[in-house]
């Protein structure tokens, strides 16, 4: 087998046949050091993660490098294996970094390798740790420094970009074993043939032959920084936040080294734009004087990595920067000092070759199926299935967790020249089509009109995705400004939700807030509307289930302006809300009811739909929901009104959001469903997975839309299956425009729901084609709700049937309901301050006499 | 892509949810795994009792002695669960449990088990396969309090000897891990001879 796989190895890499046990490492360029045996287990397993990095990043293993890695796991020889690595991975290498077991580096150069003109390309590091150093590997390079303030004779060298990529999936250290592979980005902006310097450095911090000084984390506190002028500072999540006051905000820290030359790097995001400034001082003259700074160029808005170079002559005690030039803000995530490649003895270096292919403008031109102008989303990938532009280096409104980007007619990128193939889409109702690209040295337009198999709008549904975020989560780690108001329309217009409600929940709260503006923003492009309002989520509070709060007047209760003074009873966010006339409902509701405590007595449905477990009520979804739907509150008139209209769903599973949403309806309350995506907390897919679809007579205008929504005049899907004009006839039949689509075109079932259980299916095509399907008259014998639904991904909302005017009673469920209520209360009872336990007690106990009600007015 | 995990019986550490038999034994519902299917709910009487109230595992942290932090675990407000290995040496002894601490930062203040899945978890005691060597042990085994703060003790151990690498994945619940490979970790550890 291992001759065979050799072979086989050699042959997808080079594209020869291979002589087994024969055949070079190299193909061409630099000879790298052969490792002769590693353990087998942390190799494959460092070597899949790192398959999956450079997937994360669009610079996937083809499928053929997958299936011998696939093939390895069942390769018991460990040298065998470790030589089929480095046989598979080394063409993929720009250079080799040897450690030594005494620390010491050395640098070889591998095969030229080719980047693209202006285009981040990923590519390997062999790294031969016989060390066994877990430390960083880091990199650096004369032709990667910042050009503006370089020396003028170095501005022409100074053509190549580079960073290492030690995020996820990777640990950011060397793992220790005595052979890996790290990647290195690399960008140019010079075409043709060039050379550049690539230096490494593999020191441990602290450690004799570390390039490292000190390294300033903001954890706990500002880690020693301080001496403020003009400057106001607070460290808050992680990150140093400084705000200048005046106009010489500095601020400083005090640092000892031997001198040489140095480089001071730092993360951060200033929010406007100038320059800033680094001063030090040495043991001789211990103050920053005019004559010892460098400059740096701000980049207002965007989060990157500054990199300041300067000398220092004599012993370092201390280093300020002056961040800002006046009023304003940056905020710093993390401060490195370290000495310049070649001031510490274990940077080690080579000379390498790139080859810059030039690139071309591609324009696009993207019209919607009825010839209209429309946004769409492009997936392009090359005939290596890398994606572009590059992931890991993108910005607003592209975003880098995502494979797509979006663009419509007039926007253009730039391209490397070759082939691609590009997966054009706009959202779900449309047919997904494959477009082959050839990009030569003049610019070519991208065509793509939309071809749909449905488009619900025509039957007056209007689709809309209740929860979606600009700020946290997948946006950024650290807590940053999170995107603009135009950068989120462009992926509603990308995916055909026609209407956004953006919520402004805990990240970046105080700066998302400013969106508010208790109408649809004024980026709005009809029929695309975009509306910020609330989650109320990472405020500390509301840990019995957050809420989504749509149709705000006012975003912030009385008695703050931020974030932290809000009730931590959800029915006390929810009486406020709905004084304004707010439409309310729960976000991601299965979070807290997938676990079970235990069931009681019960006919658990098809699918599990209803079924019996008692959920734990552990989390923060529909969790103190079964308290909520039971009570009325003050509307803005003073009239009485339902405390929540609607419990969100689509995006977590099925049988846990489904069914307390059956339960609470079989116990007469009418809150309606809705669909919701979260973005990007539960996905960074796309926006618009979970949707809503809203009846409308006439145009489309948000407070319509949402107060239909409210009302039930909807459907929830995830955007492949619809069931339009759910409707009871005179004769007591149901009537509905069914239709689905999935590329088998299978069958799938619509299934007729009564009080949570199916009663009649009917099958249709999963072909795109639009069914009128009729149910025959039912024969009910009490008060009951009718729906229909295609399990998984669609369910509208009920129909209700009255008979002698009672309520909706059905025993077994609101013996769930009251067992479920216990359980939210022994779970959530402590989450709630002292000064609203009293009233959480009282409202706790008007659902339990609610439930207690249904059981004593009902017989088995 | 996902790495997708086995999750068998042996391959999950799960801190059991004593809470759930507490409100079962209120309640007269079957707790999960319980040879009993069904049984009626009296909710007759009572009234809505006080929580008995949760574990401080937070005064853990100032306890003396306690195992070096291996694994920070940051529960989101949105209860996605986020994990974070340190940056400090991992040597096993072959054959010899050894006690690491995690620390807990629940933001979203939930109350379900943490749990944690591995591909590399042995999952039988003859298990002979090269990439199961793991054997873990969470403590105390419980769920999550739903203080801000906890810290568990993670203890380890190893099959074999030499460097041996892992993935542990954490969640919370279904649907909890958070997006971009951020709720799992990747560890290396020296395995030396006992």
């Amino acid at each position: 087998m291992t001759k065979v796989l050799n072979a086989f190895v050699l042959l997808l890499v080079f594209g020869i046949a291979a002589i087994p046990g024969a055949a070079p490492l190299q193909a061409q360029g630099g000879e790298l050091p052969v490792v002769d045996r590693v353990d087998a287990q942390p190799l494959l397993l460092i070597t899949g993660r790192l398959a999956e990095a450079m997937q994360s990043l669009g610079s996937p293993f083809t499928a053929e490098q997958m299936t011998m890695l696939a093939a390895l796991k069942s390769e018991t020889n460990d040298s065998e294996i470790t030589a089929s690595v480095q046989r598979m991975l080394d063409p993929m290498c720009i250079a080799a970094v040897e450690i030594q077991t005494d620390g010491e580096v050395t640098v070889s150069p591998a095969a030229p390798m080719e980047v693209a003109e202006n285009g981040w390309r990923a590519m390997l590091v062999k790294v031969v740790n016989r060390a066994g150093l877990q430390s960083k590997l880091r990199v650096d390079s004369p032709n990667a420094r910042p050009i503006p303030h370089g020396p003028q004779d170095d501005i022409e060298n100074r053509w190549m970009a580079l960073s290492m990529y030690d995020g996820r999936p990777l640990h950011a250290n060397l793992s220790g074993l005595e052979l890996e592979y790290r990647i290195v980005q690399i960008s140019s902006t010079t075409v043709g043939n060039r050379k550049a310097r690539l230096e490494f450095n593999a020191g441990v911090t602290g450690s004799a032959n570390s390039s490292v000084i000190r390294q300033w984390r903001f954890d706990q506190d500002s880690d020693g920084w301080g001496e403020l002028n003009d400057l106001k500072m607070n460290v808050r999540d992680q990150s140093l936040n400084l705000e200048a006051v005046g106009d010489d905000p500095f601020f400083s820290a005090p640092v000892s080294a031997r001198g040489g030359r140095m480089v001071l790097r730092f993360w951060g995001r200033p929010d406007g734009p100038g320059v800033g400034q680094v001063f030090w001082w040495t043991e001789s003259i211990p103050q920053p004087d005019g004559g010892r700074q460098m400059v740096f160029q701000l980049d207002p808005g965007s989060d990157r990595e500054y990199t300041i170079e300067f000398p220092v002559e004599g012993e370092l005690k201390g280093v300020r920067i002056d961040p800002l030039q006046g009023p304003g803000k940056f905020r710093i995530d993390w401060i490195n000092l370290e000495y310049a490649a070649g001031e510490s003895g274990s940077w080690s270096g080579t000379e390498i070759e790139l080859r810059t292919v030039p690139s071309t403008e591609v324009r696009f031109a993207v019209t919607d199926a009825d010839g209209s102008p429309c946004m769409a989303a492009f997936e392009i990938r090359d005939t290596q299935g890398r994606v572009y532009p590059y992931q890991s280096k993108r910005q607003a409104p592209d975003f880098f967790f995502q494979t797509q980007i979006y663009r419509e007619t007039g926007e253009s990128i730039r391209l490397p020249q070759g082939t691609y193939s590009v997966k054009c889409s706009h959202g779900p109702e449309s047919l997904v089509q494959m477009q082959t690209l050839h990009v030569g040295e003049q610019t070519v337009t991208l065509n793509y009109q939309v071809e749909r198999w449905i488009d619900t709008a025509q039957h007056g549904y209007w689709s809309g995705d209740h929860h979606i975020h600009a700020a946290g989560c997948l946006h950024y780690e650290n807590p940053m400004q999170g995107v603009l108001p135009k950068d989120m329309l462009r992926h509603i217009m990308g995916e055909d939700v026609k209407v956004g409600c953006c919520l402004t929940w805990g990240p970046c709260f105080d700066f998302q807030k400013q969106f508010f503006r208790g109408k649809p923003d004024d980026v709005s492009r009809y029929p695309y509307l975009l509306r910020y309002d609330i989650e109320v989520s990472g405020f500390g509070s509301h840990q019995s289930g957050h809420l989504n709060l749509l149709k705000l007047r006012q975003q912030i209760p009385a008695g703050g302006t931020s974030k932290h003074h809000w009730p931590t009873l959800g029915m006390n966010t929810l009486r406020w809300a709905k004084q304004q006339g707010a439409v309310t409902g729960t976000a991601h509701s299965g979070a807290g009811l997938t676990r079970s405590i235990g069931r009681i007595e019960g006919e658990d449905g098809p699918h599990r739909l209803p079924n019996f477990d008692i959920p734990a009520f552990d989390g923060i979804g529909a969790n103190e929901f079964i308290m909520q739907v039971t009570h009325e509150v003050d509307g803005p008139d003073g009239k009485k009104q339902p405390a929540l209209d609607f419990i969100a769903t689509m995006n977590t599973p099925r049988e846990s959001e489904w069914n307390i949403w059956y339960h609470v309806l079989n116990c007469g309350t009418r809150v309606v469903a809705s669909g919701e995506t979260d973005f990007p907390c539960l996905t960074g897919e796309r926006l618009g997975i979970g949707r809503v679809y809203v009846k409308l007579d006439g145009v489309l205008d948000y407070d319509s839309w949402v107060e239909a929504l409210r009302r039930g005049e909807s459907y929830v899907s995830d955007g492949t299956s619809h069931l339009m004009d759910f409707a009871k006839q005179q004769d007591g039949s149901f009537s509905l425009t069914a239709a689905s689509f999935k590329p088998d075109g299978s069958e799938v079932d619509v299934e007729l729901i009564v009080n949570g259980y199916p009663v009649a299916v009917q099958k249709i095509k999963a072909d795109g084609k639009q069914n009128e399907l009729r149910f025959e008259s039912l024969k009910v014998d009490r008060s009951s709700w009718v729906a229909a639904r295609i399990f998984p991904s669609a369910h509208t909302n009920p129909i209700w049937i009255s008979i002698d005017d009672k309520p909706v009673q059905i025993r077994s469920s609101a013996q769930w309901c009251l067992a479920a209520l216990e359980q939210c209360w022994l779970e959530k009872q402590k989450t709630y301050a002292p000064d609203e336990q009293a009233q959480a007690r009282k409202d706790y106990e008007h659902a339990r006499k609610t439930y207690q009600r249904i059981l004593n007015e009902t017989k088995e | 892509m996902k790495p997708k995990n086995k999750r068998s019986s042996q391959a999950v550490v799960r801190l059991l949810s004593f809470a759930a038999f507490l409100v079962c034994s209120v309640l007269g519902c079957t707790p999960p795994g319980s040879s009993t299917n069904a049984v009626s709910l009296d909710t007759s009487s009572g009234s809505l009792g006080n929580n008995s109230g949760s574990s401080n595992a937070a005064s853990n942290l100032t306890e003396p002695g306690r195992p070096p932090i291996l694994i920070t675990i940051t529960i989101s407000p949105e209860s996605r669960v986020k994990a974070a290995a340190e940056e400090i040496p991992m040597e096993l002894v072959q054959g010899t449990w050894k006690d690491y601490s995690i620390e807990i930062e629940n933001a979203a203040g939930i109350t379900a088990p943490l749990v944690i899945e591995s591909e590399q978890l042995l999952a039988e005691a003859q298990d002979s396969s090269r990439d199961r060597w793991l054997q873990i042990e969470l403590q105390p085994d419980r769920p999550l309090s739903g203080e801000y703060t906890e810290i568990r003790t993670l203890r380890i151990k190893s099959r074999d000897l030499g460097i041996r690498t892992a993935i542990l994945n954490f969640n919370a619940g279904q649907g909890t891990q958070d997006l971009g490979f951020r709720s799992d970790v990747l560890v290396t550890f020296k395995v030396l001879e006992k």
